[in-house]
Formats: C-alpha cells, sequence, structure tokens
C-alpha cells in the first residue's frame, strides 16, 4: 500500500535521507522509530508531496501521491498537529477539510463525534491544548475516508486515556484493511500498536520486520538437573550456549538446533531436564537503543534482519 | 464510531479530481472564517463609511457629485483590503496550514489560483457594500436638499470597480511572494511610503509609471482610458511579477 524505494535528501552537508527504503502493507500498523533528526519527517513528508527528495521515489496505492486526483480520499495525513489555524474554530476547519475532498457536510459532525471534539467543536483552535489540536488532525485526516493513514507523532499531547483511545482507532482501522504509519517517540506506544516496525537513524534503515521477528530473542532457555552433563551433552554436539543468569544456559538457536532435537538429546543421554523454553523476548526500548546507539555514520555494523546494503 | 472511521477496501486510488469551482469555495471559506479577517473586513466596513461622511461634512472643499461620493467609498474601502488579502495568501505558511492544503491538494499552483479568485470576490463583495454605502451617502446629502451630480459617469463606475479589484490584487500578489504575513504588510506600507518621495518634482516623471498611488488614481478617476500604458505598466510591476516570482516560490518550497 505504501512503498518507499530509496528515498534521498541532503540539506547541504547533512542527509536527511540515504537511500530509505520500506513499504507498508495492507492491513498493519508500521510503527517509524527513530532518534530526534534521524529523518522520520524528511521521510514523511516526502511521501506526501511536500518535500522533493533528490533521488528515489515513494508511491501509495501504485502512485506518487502528487500524483493522485484527490490524494485526500486516499491517505489522510497528520504530520504536525500545530500546523493548525488559530484563528479558526475546530468545525470551520473541519468544515474547510470537507470542502477541499468533496465530503457531505455531515461528515464534519462524525468525524468530530469519532475523535471525541463534538464540544469543543465552536472553540478556536488557539484554545485548544496539544492532545485535542491532535484529535482534530485527526479528525482531518479521517475526514475523506481514506484507507491509508500517515501520521508524525499522533500520540505525542494526548493522555494516557488520549493514547489508550487512538490506539483502539488505529487498530481498528487497520483491522478494517487500512494501512497505518506512524512515527512515534514513545516505544512502549509503539510495542502497543504497531505490528511493523521501521526503525530509521542518521537517515538509513537501520531496521524493518514484524514486530515479533525483530524482538524476538534467538536463543533456548535450558536447565537440567545435572547442570555439568547437560554442558557436556551440547559440546558434544557441537550446539553453542552461554551461561544464562540464575545457573541456566543460553541456547543459541542460530544454527538450527531446535527445542525437541534438545530434549531428544537430553532424553537419550538420560538426563531430565528442569526447563526448556524460549528466551525472554528482549523490550523494544533495548532494540531500539542497539540500533540506533551508534554514532551517525557507523550505524551500519549492528546485525539486523534486512539491513540495506 | 465504527463507521466514521472504516477502512475502505484496497485499490482505490481513483477519485474524480478536485474541481476548480471546489477549490474556489474552500479558499473563500478559509477566507472568512478566520477571526483576524472578520475584524479587518469589520474594520474596512466601518472605514469606509467613515470615508464618506469626508463629502458629506464639507460640501465646500469636495465635488458634491456621484462620481465623487463612490471615489471617497472605494478609497476608504481599499486602505485594509489589500490587508485581509496578503492575511488569506499568507496564512497557509504564517499558520502553516500549508502543510495540509498541499497534502490534499498537490497541485499547488490551482490553489494559488484558487486563493486569488476568491481574494477577487471579496474585492467585487467590498464593492458591491461600498457601492450601495456611497448611493446611502448621496440619499443622505439629497435629504439635507444639497445638490448633488447624480448623472451616471460610467467611465467612473468601470474605474471605481477595477481600482478596488486591482488595488486587492497588489495585496494577494504581496503575500504569494512574501508567504510571511508581518513581512508583507510592513512591505506593503513602507511601499507606499515610499512612493509619496515620487511626487516631488524631479521623481514625478518615473512616479507616473511605477506610482500606483498616481496610476490607480486615474484609474478610480475614471481617467484610465487616457494613462492606459502607466496603469499597465505599474501593473506589471506591482501585481504580475510579484505574481510570477510567487507561483514559482510556492511550487518550489519544502512545506514544513
Amino acid at each position: 500500500m505504501i512503498s518507499v524505494t530509496s528515498l534521498t535528501k541532503r540539506y547541504g552537508p547533512i542527509v536527511a535521507m540515504d537511500e530509505v527504503t520500506f513499504t507498508c502493507q495492507q492491513g498493519t500498523v508500521t510503527g517509524f522509530l527513530g532518534p530526534n533528526g534521524a529523518g522520520k519527517t524528511t521521510t514523511l513528508r516526502a511521501l506526501t508531496g511536500l518535500t522533493r527528495p533528490d533521488a528515489g521515489q515513494a508511491t501509495i496505492a501504485g502512485h506518487r501521491f502528487a500524483d493522485l486526483p484527490n490524494p485526500a480520499r486516499v491517505a489522510g495525513a497528520l504530520l504536525d498537529a500545530s500546523a493548525l489555524h488559530t484563528g479558526r474554530t475546530g468545525r470551520a476547519t473541519l468544515r474547510i477539510a470537507a470542502t477541499m475532498t468533496g465530503m457531505p457536510s455531515r461528515r464534519v459532525d462524525q468525524v468530530l463525534a469519532a475523535v471525541g471534539l463534538a464540544g469543543a467543536a465552536g472553540r478556536r483552535v488557539g484554545t485548544y491544548s496539544l492532545g485535542m489540536r491532535q484529535r482534530l488532525g485527526l479528525a482531518q485526516a479521517l475526514i475523506a475516508e481514506p484507507n491509508v493513514l500517515i501520521l508524525d507523532e499522533p500520540a505525542t499531547g494526548l493522555d494516557p486515556e488520549g493514547i489508550a483511545w487512538i490506539r483502539g482507532l488505529l487498530r481498528d482501522f487497520a483491522g478494517r484493511g487500512g494501512t497505518v504509519l506512524l512515527s512515534s517517540h514513545l516505544l512502549a506506544e509503539v510495542q502497543a500498536t504497531a505490528d511493523h516496525l521501521v526503525v530509521i537513524n542518521a537517515g538509513r534503515i537501520v531496521a524493518a520486520g514484524a514486530l515479533t521477528d525483530l524482538l524476538a530473542a534467538p536463543g533456548l532457555i535450558a536447565r537440567a538437573g545435572d547442570q555439568a552433563g547437560l554442558r557436556r551433552l551440547l559440546a558434544q554436539h557441537a550446539v553453542p550456549f552461554t551461561a544464562a543468569p540464575g545457573g541456566a544456559l543460553h541456547v543459541d538457536t542460530s544454527t538450527g538446533v531446535s527445542a525437541a532435537q534438545i530434549s531428544a538429546l537430553a532424553a537419550t543421554a538420560g538426563l531430565p531436564l528442569l526447563e526448556l523454553r524460549p528466551a525472554d523476548h528482549a523490550g523494544l526500548e533495548d532494540l531500539f537503543f542497539t540500533l540506533t546507539s551508534h554514532a551517525a555514520g557507523t550505524g551500519g555494523d549492528t546485525p539486523t534482519p534486512e539491513e540495506p546494503r | 464510531m465504527t463507521t466514521t472511521i472504516r477502512a475502505r477496501p484496497a485499490g482505490a486510488a481513483h477519485f474524480p479530481p478536485i474541481p476548480f469551482a471546489r477549490l474556489l469555495r474552500a479558499e473563500w471559506q478559509k477566507t472568512i472564517a478566520t477571526r483576524a479577517i472578520r475584524w479587518l473586513l469589520a474594520a474596512t466596513a466601518v472605514i469606509t463609511v467613515g470615508a464618506l461622511a469626508v463629502p458629506l461634512l464639507f460640501p465646500h472643499d469636495i465635488t458634491q457629485s456621484r462620481a465623487s461620493y463612490l471615489a471617497w467609498a472605494g478609497l476608504g474601502l481599499t486602505r485594509l483590503l489589500p490587508v485581509v488579502l496578503m492575511l488569506a495568501m499568507t496564512a497557509e505558511w504564517s499558520q502553516r496550514t500549508a502543510m495540509t492544503t498541499f497534502t490534499q491538494e498537490p497541485r499547488r499552483g490551482r490553489v494559488l489560483a484558487a486563493k486569488i479568485l476568491a481574494g477577487q470576490a471579496i474585492c467585487l463583495a467590498g464593492a458591491g457594500f461600498a457601492f450601495l454605502a456611497a448611493q446611502a451617502a448621496v440619499l443622505a446629502a439629497h435629504a439635507a436638499d444639497r445638490h448633488i451630480t447624480t448623472g451616471w459617469d460610467w467611465p467612473q463606475l468601470a474605474g471605481f470597480i477595477a481600482f478596488i479589484l486591482l488595488t486587492g490584487a497588489i495585496g494577494s500578489a504581496f503575500g504569494a511572494l512574501l508567504h510571511n504575513t508581518t513581512v508583507a504588510i510592513v512591505t506593503y506600507f513602507a511601499l507606499a511610503g515610499a512612493f509619496s518621495l515620487l511626487m516631488i518634482p524631479a521623481l514625478q516623471a518615473a512616479g507616473r509609471w511605477i506610482n500606483t498611488g498616481q496610476t490607480y488614481g486615474w484609474v478610480l478617476n475614471g481617467q484610465w482610458a487616457s494613462h492606459s500604458a502607466q496603469i499597465a505598466t505599474s501593473s506589471l510591476l506591482w501585481i504580475a511579477l510579484p505574481l510570477t516570482l510567487g507561483l514559482i516560490r510556492t511550487l518550489r518550497r519544502d512545506v514544513h
């Protein structure tokens, strides 16, 4: 649904995007992560035709955004909640959006109710809190019934109830076949909402893939009554392992060895296993820092599933 | 709620393009649904009526003709009207709504054209108001038993409308080029101040070609036929040139 291919953009000596490539599939929520200045916003603006890339291209539903005849009906965008006219009321803001996109005026009240702003619709945007502006911006993105949403930091300024609400809204939207691309700094929020991840650092994509794949720590935790016997057994069969906290062994499964094979080996050797389970998943925060902690320009040496060359 | 956030099935990327009439309507809504502009329009109405008090109160100094009343109404109307249009043109950048507008219609030239035409529509509505206000002032003068020349002066009526449209267009052009509300307004009034220098004898010859204070005065007074070259030259300089440069800038600029 969203396809970004080799987007590159320089601002003088600074490389904002360096061959940025990823896709977002229909029916999924893709989280777009990276430190400040990593190129998230530049990528989203290039995707929506607001910034001209030096090279590469981005398409939505197979078309460049600027070639879509009425793009807001295909892809709704909320790129900056503070980019709303402060001198207009919430309702006037949405009425203009409805006119632009050719939606009936009753749609204005529908989206106002959907984002919980019906009571504040007559107030000027200048009196809105940041959370209310995020809701209004989201209403604006939703007004023309798009099936793609492109959101830059949509949860910023929302209270916990608002964050839970937007998570439900986005999951529901994707569940109905929509495509969501959202950037966020709130890692816990992304972990709870997204099913795909794209991580960018210093203008380069450093990881992309399903959240579960990226967070899965490859390996098994194994523990036997005779721990020394288990060590000898694994060594005999050339299964790599390390010591895990609490006296157990962490078995490296990257060689292809499975839990069933370990279990069979132990049974054949008459070595009862007390524990055999997948190693704990790494948190998104650990992954994020692993991928992005390198200084700009040296970020390419971390092994990642789909690192572009 | 479930019906309002429904995502459509995939593949539907072909919706009819946005008709120009709809862009025009959206730009009209943007202009009038803004608090600052509403205040400016209210002030414009007050200044227009106030300007008409001049010929009413000083009958011995001001020619008592329908044409003269119309000219005073036109002058009053155009004190702030260009500011309204500069505000309408620059708000997309100063208030950063370009980010929304250009993701709804990426063909930025069409948006700019709709803004200019919506601005001209505001000018026409203003001309209608100023015309009615002038007629009311003439009736008031009649009621005071004053003798008023009421014959229609068609070149002046056409000039009155053209004067308002041209003066508004300068505001749109400055806004289109400068993108920043404050810079546009300050430049506009600074230029009007600089034009007054063109009234000194040594510079008068140049002023006749570039000072819109002078050339559009001929338009307002119905003398456009005999000064068309000067009027066209000053319009090229202060309307066509900034609009063209503004179009190029708007098409190329990164929106952030």
